[in-house]
């Protein structure tokens, strides 16, 4: 299970997995002075305290320095745009912040329905070529929705073979 | 300092809130498979259209984006399915077919 984060800066909350919160912090845009609640430890930490970030943070230089978001130029990084002000009903989760495979997901979706009568035939031929456009997205964004295009892949398979089955033995019996 | 920052979590953990569900993208993607059914379903397919599009706005801040882009394609599929039987309904029996 993918362990959530939690970054608050400035009063404002977000919810980020440790792959975000690496790019966050990769591109300058946590400081030292953030408050990360460590989801393993179940406390929060200063980020400079934090190990898996340590070292991309900026060095420290007191506890509790807290530079303005706008001065690191948080707030024109996309990411930074969906952070909302702290409010139980308006806390927002920056959860579709990684990459995205949709030729992966359009391609399972056409999959299922390809399960329909002569229809299914069409949406099996444009399922297979989007699975197969989503596989080598997955290799590309290491693994992103791969388990979707691999079933969708399948799927379409089969149901262009038996569609197939099925129209040549009706041709036979004609 | 440390007992301050040793509390601070507990208060804030506590007031940490569900996570919000993508439900435009949730319905979209429901409703997009309820356009299968025959004839009644065609009117489920401009809903499913919207609500997806919906979904997949809101999905940077909520998420579910696999679902609104899921509930897209079966929407537009179905929904093609059903305009195209449509018209060749009223193509074989020359009238619409009501």
């Amino acid at each position: 299970m993918m362990e959530t984060w939690l970054v608050q800066q400035q009063g404002r909350e977000t919810f980020l997995t440790q792959e975000e919160l690496g790019r966050w912090a990769r591109a300058g845009q946590i400081a030292s002075g953030d408050l990360v609640f460590h989801p393993l430890q179940g406390r929060w930490l200063y980020a400079s305290q934090v190990d898996e970030i340590r070292q991309l943070v900026e060095a420290p230089a007191t506890r509790g320095d807290m530079a303005a978001p706008e001065a690191r130029g948080d707030m024109a990084a996309p990411e930074a745009r969906a952070l909302v002000p702290y409010g139980r009903a308006q806390m927002a989760l920056a959860t579709d912040g990684g990459p995205h495979n949709d030729a992966a997901i359009a391609g399972f979706t056409l999959s299922l329905l390809g399960i329909i009568p002569l229809f299914g035939a069409v949406c099996a031929l444009v399922g297979l070529p989007l699975s197969l456009r989503g596989v080598h997205r997955a290799q590309a964004l290491g693994g992103t929705d791969r388990r979707f295009a691999i079933a969708g892949m399948v799927m379409s398979l089969t149901s262009l073979l038996l569609h197939g089955g099925v129209t040549l033995l009706a041709l036979l019996d004609y | 300092m440390d007992a301050l920052i040793q509390r601070a979590p507990e208060d804030l953990a506590a007031r940490a809130p569900a996570p919000q569900r993508n439900w435009p993208a949730v319905l979209g993607l429901a409703a997009g498979m309820l356009s299968i059914i025959p004839c009644f379903g065609l009117f489920f397919g401009p809903v499913a259209i919207g609500l997806s599009w919906l979904g997949l706005h809101r999905a940077p801040h909520q998420g579910g984006r696999r679902l609104a882009v899921a509930g897209l394609t079966a929407a537009v599929t179905l929904f093609s399915l059903h305009a195209t039987m449509a018209m060749m309904i009223y193509w074989v029996l020359g009238t619409c077919p009501s």
